[in-house]
């Protein structure tokens, strides 16, 4: 932990990083129109800040007045989007989704990943080759029909509103979790295997190694040699792989939640935003740059923290 | 290595065949099939009857699927013999009609949406045309990558290293949807020097997919090869460092810098080959990904390659086109998995195959 | 030394990027294999927006489709830009007393002609007669062929039963015999219907309807649409078909009236994504953004009006379609039509028309668009309270009905709006849901998107209840510019289409009427008076806009015809050479 605190980038990208999940958190008090004083003319129509539309606002450069006799006086601070929706309030509330995605959908793929890798790349032989075709299958599973299979299915009941047993309780953690349990689902259970491959790579390679000799002859157990030994070792490039994935989640997230399978509209998602807005890049280019800059910040800082967890795990430079 | 190559095809030959048979269920307990609507409009059940029956939607799932891997007169034959099988009665009607051969006899059935056109066809010419941007993605991938990667690791935690980590991460995060459509906007039509769109060849190619190397091809091929590349580059540049900074702290390293290696063998020689694994390992999957079509960039650079016959078909529910285009996939990554394997050998010479 | 390294690898890197940026040439006109002379025959350049997956006039249903089989072929008759039905191939018609029989008299200088793939000449195959005609629309109404739209021609006697009956069966070939079709002699053509349709013009204007070349067609069976098989009779014909990739049109030298068409090649390139396609016309890769292309993207369509060159290449024209939200009638809370009413009345049209849509489309308080006859859209007598000039009075409109019906500011309902997956859809429904929470603070409104064909299976007729949504969307576009197309084809009650589940033994009479009369006038007051019931009364559905073409076009083409239906006449149109050269050296 100390040589982890040591590490000055991965310091900040943790700070970073916290401070983007208060920002989420505290995102009903932090928007632009609480802070500027707009928070009971939304309450009185019932309306989300992320919701709150005016058509005539569409497009809106940054810093200006919202033309809005309700809104008299509000500055969208990072413009309008095409709706008229202010773009830093989406962002800050889009934050909830994408991060949450971010962190579930990397730490899943990063468990199941690595402890499928390790094992196949460990035990090899035939059971490696069975482990792996299995992963070869998942790879060839085109995930779109899949997804749409999942959409028909829990959407479907979930509006008869009739689900009982293993349904309906899967049902009701989707809505405890605002609906992105089938997001999660998804994103992580169809991602571990990139992970798991890339740590069966790592294994092969560091299982031939002395120390791992060393570690049998002295009588250590597999499960000794697999934690101890492989483990650390593997997982450096693995971490760092993990996060370099994260982009690809947030935008899998929004393309998941464009087929229907993930948030409802208006719910905004960085994902969600960004694709909105690349249509109008030439002519509106500040819808997407808001969010585009919050997701690269995001997944720069994950990467750095991977990095710094890399060198924190590399037993060569623990103890030192 | 050739038992290594023999025992891993035939243990792909089950997972091909599960794979196959999992999309064509999937596929049919989607609502909704191949003839149901001509836009928003209901066909008359007599239409769409008339057209399940042409492509055999009427014979139960098993036989469909028999029909598709070994062909109607297959099916027909066994039907023939032992008609107690249930779901024979609608084979022996049907399969005299039929036309399939079967994908053992390399035939991949007749394309639902299109009329007259066979799978075969089909994929016969956009598959070339995504083998060429997909190569040349993964060539560029790997040229700018690894220097890319190499330099930040040997440079670690200075300037250099955290630019080079900086353009990595914005290659990553800048989806190929927005990349594209900029690089059109800077290149194509600002500053004129590439052509907006398609693609610069077509088939007939060399040896089925190579094209003649005019200047044309290239001006065509810059645009989507970089929007393409630049998504691995950023991936192959981070893995590469990641993996190389862990090599250079091994001992073998320093015992060769310490017998007096120069840093250039030092790193090309030794540690390359071994921080390479990582890289070779996701280029597996990611070739078979890239070649049978990117589908956002051949979207946006208006390239006739297969990338958009994945997502077509399975909104048009054509049944044969997505079995067909998931075959050409599974099989490449069968491949491309065991090419990986051998690489890794190759590369680290401790690695044996079990 | 590691400094070498670096520089090797910026070298290399370098090389690489130089080697990509060839000095500055011309950009290529989008495709190799398209001949790129200076001085070359009269061009189109134009995109395709996705590959046609047939060009068979009897299978075609899809705007690509339909668009290449009217560049290629003539029918009996067509439209012209005022939607009227106008000689063709036919000189003239007319229908006997009872309305049952139509003769149609042909011109007979028309001639098959078929392209050489090798030489490129024209033969000529001889003239188009009455048995051509019979010919396709037995094809067409042939249960093997499979047509989509052979349900136009029902009114046929025998269409029906034919397309509907087994093959298998005995009777099949006396079956089609039976069709009411026949050649009376080469230039003749007699059709028996089984009731008086006043519209039957503008159905032989479809062109599952056009004639076929029988010899082509047996020969070459499902290819004989490719280039070199195919025999057509109309202004162009097909050249070239790279599948997927590019196809090229050329000029029929042997059309009748060839010595007028100005524009001898029509070809693109397949691009699918519309902000390329945007991207090749302001590099002047191409002549037009429309038909068979994309019209100019929406994110767009600020920057193109405040563009001093592009706001004069804007076309917006009308086009007989027509956007809505439909109500599923059985669900409640929307089995009570003051509901419907007051949602219907809390949208804001013309804000979403400035604000969202940008093509200066026409709000919409009836279905059948203007355009088609029998339209009532010009009769503000129809449901006005949907297109008032103040929306503030609209929105009170809509909140006292919603307290009538016992929802007071929306106390209690929760709804569900769905629409298909795309983008433009979700633009629009986001914005309605939020006009639907400002008007109805107190409601819930919710909205989900389904896969297409999953969306369409949600919403059949049988499909269950509880899986529908409340408000659905949906569009529709005229066949042929008739309301019969729109009231019988959606809205008749027992219509496979009546995603509404819409049931009014009133309007089903008014509409079998209209269906079975020859009279015009009495037509038009007829499909008033049912659309009074539709939108008005019952509020079934929620008309939203009627479309129009937003299309931009070069300066330098010079006359352009656009047509009510699918498939501009392009024989007719000019481009000024000289200033298309200038433009792209």
């Amino acid at each position: 932990m100390r040589s982890l605190l040591h590490h000055r980038l991965a310091v900040s990208s943790i700070v970073f990083i916290i401070i983007l999940a208060l920002i989420a958190i505290l995102a009903g008090v932090i928007n632009p129109f609480a802070l500027q004083g707009y928070g009971d003319v939304l309450a009185a129509t019932n309306q989300a800040p992320f919701a709150k539309q005016t058509l005539q606002d569409n497009y809106a450069r940054p810093m200006t007045e919202s033309k809005n006799p309700d809104l008299q006086g509000f500055v969208y601070y990072a413009g309008a989007d095409n709706l008229g929706r202010d773009i830093l309030t989406r962002t800050i509330y889009g934050a909830r989704i994408s991060l949450s995605v971010a962190l579930v959908a990397a730490l899943v793929s990063l468990i199941i990943g690595i402890a499928y890798g390790l094992t196949s790349g460990y035990l090899g032989g035939r059971t490696d080759e069975i482990m792996m075709r299995f992963v070869d299958f998942l790879y060839g599973l085109p995930i779109v029909i899949v997804v749409i299979l999942m959409q028909v299915y829990f959407k479907a009941v979930a509006r008869r509103g009739d689900a009982s047993g293993l349904v309906g309780m899967i049902l009701g953690v989707n809505a405890a979790l605002g609906g992105m349990l089938f997001v999660f689902i998804a994103i992580g259970a169809l991602n571990w295997i990139g992970m798991a491959r890339i740590a069966r790579g790592q294994t092969l390679s560091y299982k031939q190694k002395e120390f791992v000799e060393a570690a049998r002859a002295t009588g250590s157990g597999s499960r000794r040699i697999l934690f101890s030994h492989l483990m650390p070792n593997i997982l450096g490039p693995c971490i760092v792989q993990e996060t370099l994935q994260i982009p690809g989640y947030i935008l899998l997230e929004a393309f998941l939640s464009f087929i229907g399978l993930g948030v409802d509209a208006p719910t905004p998602s960085w994902g969600i935003m960004i694709n909105e807005g690349f249509q109008a890049l030439r002519s509106a280019p500040h819808i997407i740059l808001v969010p585009a800059a919050a997701l690269s910040l995001t997944v720069l800082a994950f990467n750095f923290l991977g990095d710094g967890l890399r060198d924190a795990f590399d037993p060569r430079q623990r103890g030192v | 290595m050739w038992r290594f190559i023999i025992r891993r095809i035939i243990w792909s030959i089950p997972v091909i065949l599960l794979l196959m048979l999992t999309v064509f269920s999937m596929m049919r307990a989607l609502p909704g099939g191949p003839f149901d609507f001509e836009g928003d409009k209901s066909l008359a059940k007599a239409v769409t009857d008339n057209l399940e029956r042409r492509h055999h939607l009427d014979w139960s799932e098993p036989w469909q699927f028999v029909s598709y891997v070994l062909g109607d007169d297959v099916a027909g034959a066994v039907c023939e013999s032992v008609s107690s099988i249930p779901g024979c009665d609608k084979v022996l009607d049907g399969y005299k009609a039929g036309v399939s051969k079967g994908v053992i006899r390399g035939d991949l059935g007749m394309a639902m949406r299109q009329r007259g056109r066979t799978i075969n066809d089909i994929i016969g010419e956009s598959f070339p045309v995504s083998l060429q941007l997909g190569l040349m993605a993964i060539a560029f991938g790997l040229l700018t990558g690894v220097p890319l990667g190499t330099i930040a690791a040997l440079k670690q935690n200075t300037a250099i290293d955290y630019a080079a980590s900086f353009f990595a991460v914005l290659g990553l995060s800048v989806p190929s949807l927005v990349l594209g459509p900029v690089l059109i906007w800077i290149f194509a039509l600002k500053l004129g020097w590439f052509p907006v769109s398609t693609w610069g060849a077509q088939p007939p190619f060399f040896l089925g997919f190579i094209p003649t190397p005019t200047k044309a091809f290239f001006m065509h091929a810059a645009l989507p090869v970089t929007a393409l590349g630049l998504a691995l580059t950023a991936s192959i540049a981070r893995l590469t460092r990641a993996s190389l900074l862990q090599v250079i702290g091994e001992d073998y390293i320093r015992t060769a810098r310490a017998k007096g290696l120069p840093q250039a063998t030092l790193i090309v020689r030794h540690a390359l080959r071994n921080s390479l694994i990582p890289v070779v390992t996701i280029l597996g999957p990611l070739t078979a990904a890239v070649v049978t079509g990117s589908f956002v960039t051949e979207f946006v650079f208006g390239i006739p390659g297969m990338g958009k016959h994945f997502i077509t078909s399975i909104n048009n529910r054509d049944y044969s086109m997505i079995s067909g285009v998931t075959l050409v996939y599974a099989l490449l990554l069968v491949i491309a998995n065991m090419i990986v394997d051998i690489v890794y050998a190759w590369l680290d010479p401790r690695i044996k195959f079990d | 030394m590691k400094s070498k390294w670096i520089l090797i690898a910026l070298v290399a890197m370098a090389a690489m990027l130089f080697s990509a940026c060839a000095p500055a040439a011309q950009p290529a006109p989008g495709e190799a294999a398209a001949p790129a002379e200076a001085a070359g025959p009269v061009t189109l350049d134009t995109v395709f927006s996705t590959e046609p997956p047939s060009l068979d006039p009897s299978l075609g249903s899809d705007t690509q489709s339909v668009w290449a089989v009217r560049q290629m072929f003539m029918g009996l008759t067509g439209f012209n830009e005022d939607a009227e039905v106008v000689p063709a191939l036919a000189t003239e018609w007319s229908a006997s007393e009872d309305g049952l029989t139509w003769t149609y008299t042909m011109r007979n200088d028309v001639h098959w002609v078929k392209r050489d793939a090798a030489t490129g000449e024209f033969e000529d195959l001889g003239p188009v007669t009455a048995g051509d005609v019979v010919f396709a629309v037995g094809r067409t109404l042939d249960p093997l062929e499979a047509s989509p739209y052979a349900s136009m021609l029902y009114m046929i006697e025998g269409a029906e039963e034919f397309n509907a009956a087994d093959p298998a069966a005995e009777n099949f070939e006396e079956l089609r015999a039976a069709l009411g079709v026949t050649a009376l002699d080469d230039t003749t053509v007699e059709f028996k219907l089984k009731k008086p349709t006043g519209y039957f013009p503008a159905i032989t204007g479809l062109w599952i309807t056009f004639p076929q070349y029988a010899p082509a067609v047996e020969e070459h069976a499902e290819r004989w649409t490719e280039p070199g098989n195919i025999v057509t009779n109309g202004p162009y014909t097909l050249e070239t078909w790279q599948h997927g990739a590019y196809m090229r049109y050329v000029k029929n030298p042997l059309w009748i009236d060839a010595d007028n068409v100005q524009i001898e090649v029509i070809q693109g390139p397949i691009i699918e994504s519309e902000s390329t396609a945007m991207s090749m016309y302001e590099a002047n890769e191409i002549d037009m953004m429309a038909d068979p292309g994309w019209g100019p993207p929406l994110p767009d369509m600020d920057r193109i009006k405040a563009d001093a060159a592009l706001s004069e290449e804007l076309f917006i024209a009308p086009r007989t379609c027509t956007y809505y939200y439909g109500f599923v009638n059985a669900k409640p809370p929307f089995d009570n039509p003051l509901v419907r009413k007051a949602f219907a009345a809390a949208i804001d049209r013309q804000s979403l028309i400035d604000n969202l849509l940008k093509g200066e489309q026409v709000p919409a308080h009836s279905f059948v668009s203007p355009g088609n006859f029998g339209n009532a859209a010009g009769d503000m007598d129809i449901a006005p309270w949907m297109v008032m000039e103040n929306y503030a009075d609209q929105l009170a409109q809509a909140r006292e009905w919603i307290a009538e019906a016992g929802y007071p500011d929306g106390e209690g309902l929760n709804i569900l709006l769905m629409y298909n997956t795309s983008e433009a859809h979700a633009q629009v429904a986001q914005a309605v849901q939020a006009m639907w929470s400002e008007a109805f603070p107190r409601a819930t409104v919710s909205v989900e998107n389904q896969e297409w064909q999953v969306y369409l299976n949600t919403l059949l007729p049988d499909a269950p209840l509880e899986e529908k949504p409340h408000v659905y969307r949906l569009g529709w576009c005229a066949d042929f510019p008739d309301a019969a197309n729109w009231l019988i084809g959606v809205y008749r009650s027992n219509s496979d289409q009546n995603y509404a589940m819409f049931n009014s033994p009133e309007f089903d009479a008014l509409v079998d009427e209209a269906d079975s009369i020859s009279d015009p006038d009495r037509r038009e007051e007829l499909y008033k008076q049912a659309e009074q019931i539709l939108v008005d009364e019952v509020t079934a559905i929620a008309p939203i806009y009627y479309y129009t073409y937003v299309r931009l076009y070069k300066p330098w083409m010079t006359n352009i015809v656009i047509s009510p239906v699918t498939g501009d006449p392009i024989h007719e149109w000019t481009i000024d050479v000289a200033a298309k050269a200038a433009a792209r050296q």
